[in-house]
C-alpha cells in the first residue's frame, strides 16, 4: 500500500507539468493584454514595452515557463500583477477558506443525503421514498448560486440569524453556515439518489437474503452488509464530484462574498492577472490530484479486495 | 419482453416495438408529463416572446423603477424600470439556444471520439479516454473560464465553452455503447457480407448506440442551461446590453432587499426548465437503459 502511494505521488510530478504547462501557454495566447490593464489611462507604445521588459513579458512563453517552473519548486510563485502582494501569500490566505467551505458542505450534504438515501432504498416506494424523489430532482435542478439568494433572502434579511455574507475573519465560523448550506444541499440531493440506487442494487444480492435469513437483525442487514458494499459506488461518485464542488465553491463564494480561492480563480481571469490565476491552477490541480488519490486508498479501505500492488 | 428480444435481433435499426416505449416513457408517467409541459412551456415563451408581452425587452422605463409586481407589470421591474417579465420571456430564447446548440455539439464530438476510440481500440482508444477523464475530472467553470478567455466573451464562444466542458461525458457513454454493440452478431454478419468498417460503424454500429446518447443529450440540456446561467452570473458569459437569466440574477443580487422580485422569476425560470429537462431525461432513462430499468 505503502509502496502504491508513493508510486502515485511520483506520478503526480508529470501531471502537474503538464497541467501548469497547458494553462500557462493558454493564458498567453488569450486575447487581452496585462500591461493594457495596468497602465489604464497612462497607456503609451513606450511605457508598455518597459513594463513588458520589467515583468518579463517580452520573453518566448516556454522561457516564462521555465523561469517559472523553476521558482515555483522553489515555492516562488511570484508576486500578482495587480497589487503586487506575493502570490504565495494570498493563496495561503484564500485556501483555508475554500477547504473549510467543501468539508462542511460535503458534512451537510453527507449529513442530510446518505440517511434520505438509505430510508428511500429501505422502504422503496413508501412515503419517504417519494417525498425525497421529487426533492432531490428539483434539488439538482435548481442553480445552486439562486439557492443561496433565497437563503440570503429568508435567514439574513428577514429573519436576520446568518450575516448575508462576509469573511470568515469578520464574523466568525457562522460566515460558513449560509454557503455550506446553499453547496451542501446540491450535493446531497445526488447523494441521496446514487447511495438509493447503490443500496437498491445490493440489497437484491444473494447474500443479504442469507444474512436476514440467519436471523440478523434488519439494522445490522442494512448498515453492516449492505450499507458498506454499497459506499463504493458512492465513494466513486463523490471523487468525480471534487471538480464540480470547486465549480460550486466559485459561485457560492460569489454570492456571500467569502473570499476563497474559487473567488480568487475568477478574479485572477477577469483580471489577466497570470502569476496569480497560474498559482490557483497549480494548487487547484494539485488538491484535485490528491483527492483522487485519496479516494483510490479509500477503495481498498472499503473492499478489502481491492489490492494495490 | 419477449417480443422486443425477437425484434431486436431481427431488425436491429428501429422498430414499432421501440417507438411505443419512447412514447411511453415520455406520456406515461405524471413525472415526465410535467417535464414535457414545462419544456413546451419555456419553448412557447422563447417562440412567441414578442407576442406574448407590449414591451419592448430593453425598454427603459425611469419612471416605473424597481416597481413590485402589478396589473401592469405581471413579474415587476428592474432598477431601469424594465420589465422583467419580458425579459424572463425573451430570456429562454438565450437559454434554449445556448442549451440546444451546445448539447448537440458536444454530442457530436463527443459521439464521435467515444465510437472512434471503442471502434478502433488501442492506442487511440487509451489516449482519448485518459484525455476524457483529465477533462472530466477538471472543474467546469475553470474549463469554462479558460476557453472563454482565450477566445473572449461572445455567445457562439460561450456555446463553444459549454460544448467543450460536456465532451467528455458523451465519448464515454457512446464508447460503452459501441463496445457492446461491437459484440453483436449482425455487426460481424454485415462485415462478412464485405461493408466497408466505416460503413459498418455508421450504418450498424452507431444506430444502436442511440438510446443512452439520446438520454445523456436530455440531461446534458438542463446542465448546459444551468452553466450558461452561472457563467454569464459571473460576468463571463452573455454581455451586457444583451442580457440572460444568469446576468438577470447578477442584477437583481445587488437588489435583494428592496426588488428580491429582480432575482425571484429568472432563478425560477432556470430551475423549471433544468427541472423539465431532467424529469424528460430521467423518464427517457427509465425507458430506454436496459440497466436501470429494473429499479
Amino acid at each position: 500500500m505503502l509502496r502504491y502511494v508513493l508510486r502515485r505521488l511520483v506520478l503526480l510530478v508529470p501531471v502537474l507539468v503538464g497541467i501548469t504547462a497547458l494553462s500557462f501557454s493558454i493564458l498567453h495566447l488569450a486575447p487581452g493584454d496585462p500591461v493594457y490593464v495596468l497602465l489604464g489611462q497612462e497607456y503609451t507604445e513606450e511605457a508598455a514595452a518597459q513594463l513588458r521588459r520589467e515583468l518579463g513579458l517580452d520573453r518566448p512563453v516556454l522561457v516564462q515557463y521555465v523561469l517559472w517552473l523553476g521558482r515555483a519548486v522553489r515555492g516562488e510563485l511570484g508576486r500578482d500583477l495587480i497589487t503586487g502582494e506575493k502570490v504565495s501569500a494570498q493563496l495561503a490566505a484564500r485556501l483555508p477558506t475554500t477547504l473549510l467551505l467543501a468539508v462542511t458542505s460535503m458534512a451537510v450534504a453527507l449529513a442530510l443525503g446518505l440517511p434520505t438515501g438509505i430510508a428511500s432504498a429501505w422502504r422503496r416506494g413508501g412515503l419517504v421514498d417519494h417525498v425525497s424523489r421529487v426533492v432531490a430532482m428539483v434539488g439538482v435542478s435548481v442553480p445552486v448560486f439562486w439557492l443561496g439568494m433565497l437563503l440570503i433572502v429568508l435567514f439574513s434579511l428577514k429573519l436576520q440569524w446568518l450575516p448575508p455574507g462576509g469573511s470568515l475573519r469578520d464574523h466568525g465560523p457562522v460566515a460558513l453556515v449560509l454557503p455550506s448550506v446553499t453547496l451542501g444541499l446540491t450535493f446531497a440531493a445526488l447523494i441521496a439518489r446514487i447511495t438509493r440506487t447503490a443500496l437498491l442494487d445490493v440489497l437484491g444480492l444473494d447474500y443479504v437474503r442469507t444474512a436476514r435469513a440467519k436471523g440478523l437483525a434488519e439494522a445490522a442487514v442494512l448498515y453492516r452488509h449492505a450499507l458498506r458494499n454499497a459506499l463504493i459506488p458512492i465513494v466513486t461518485v463523490l471523487g468525480l464530484q471534487v471538480g464540480n464542488l470547486l465549480s460550486g465553491a466559485v459561485l457560492t463564494e460569489t454570492i456571500f462574498s467569502l473570499p476563497g480561492l474559487g473567488r480568487l480563480i475568477v478574479d485572477s481571469v477577469l483580471r489577466r492577472d497570470y502569476p496569480l490565476l497560474q498559482g490557483c491552477v497549480l494548487v487547484t490541480s494539485l488538491t484535485f490530484v490528491l483527492v483522487n488519490l485519496a479516494v483510490d486508498v479509500l477503495y481498498a479501505y472499503l473492499d478489502p479486495r481491492i489490492v494495490y500492488a | 419482453m419477449s417480443v422486443e428480444v425477437a425484434s431486436r435481433t431481427h431488425l436491429p435499426v428501429r422498430t414499432a416495438v421501440r417507438d411505443l416505449r419512447w412514447t411511453r416513457a415520455l406520456f406515461g408517467q405524471p413525472t415526465s408529463l410535467l417535464g414535457l409541459v414545462l419544456l413546451v412551456f419555456v419553448v412557447t415563451a422563447a417562440v412567441a416572446a414578442p407576442l406574448l408581452t407590449p414591451y419592448a425587452q430593453e425598454a427603459v422605463d425611469v419612471e416605473a423603477r424597481l416597481q413590485p409586481p402589478s396589473a401592469r407589470h405581471w413579474m415587476g421591474t428592474d432598477q431601469f424600470g424594465r420589465d422583467i417579465l419580458t425579459r424572463v420571456l425573451y430570456g429562454a430564447r438565450v437559454s434554449l439556444v445556448v442549451g440546444l446548440l451546445a448539447t448537440a455539439l458536444a454530442t457530436a464530438a463527443g459521439a464521435a471520439l467515444g465510437a472512434v476510440a471503442a471502434f478502433y481500440g488501442g492506442a487511440a482508444d487509451e489516449f482519448l479516454m485518459r484525455l476524457m477523464d483529465v477533462l472530466l475530472a477538471f472543474p467546469y467553470i475553470v474549463l469554462a473560464i479558460a476557453v472563454a478567455a482565450v477566445l473572449g466573451p461572445s455567445l457562439p464562444n460561450l456555446i463553444l465553452a459549454i460544448a467543450v466542458i460536456r465532451v467528455p461525458q458523451f465519448a464515454r457513454v457512446t464508447r460503452g455503447a459501441v463496445l457492446s454493440v461491437k459484440q453483436m452478431a449482425y455487426v460481424e454478419a454485415a462485415r462478412a457480407a464485405g461493408a466497408s468498417p466505416a460503413r459498418v460503424l455508421w450504418r450498424h454500429v452507431l444506430p444502436n448506440c442511440l438510446n443512452p446518447v439520446v438520454v445523456l443529450a436530455t440531461l446534458s440540456a438542463g446542465t448546459a442551461i444551468n452553466a450558461e446561467a452561472a457563467l454569464s452570473f459571473l460576468g463571463l458569459g452573455i454581455q451586457p446590453p444583451a442580457s440572460s437569466w444568469g446576468t438577470m440574477l447578477a442584477d437583481g443580487r445587488r437588489f435583494l432587499l428592496d426588488a428580491p422580485w429582480i432575482a425571484t422569476f429568472p432563478g425560477l425560470a432556470i430551475s423549471l426548465t433544468v427541472l423539465g429537462c431532467n424529469l424528460v431525461g430521467d423518464a427517457l432513462r427509465d425507458a430506454l437503459d436496459p440497466t436501470t430499468a429494473r429499479r
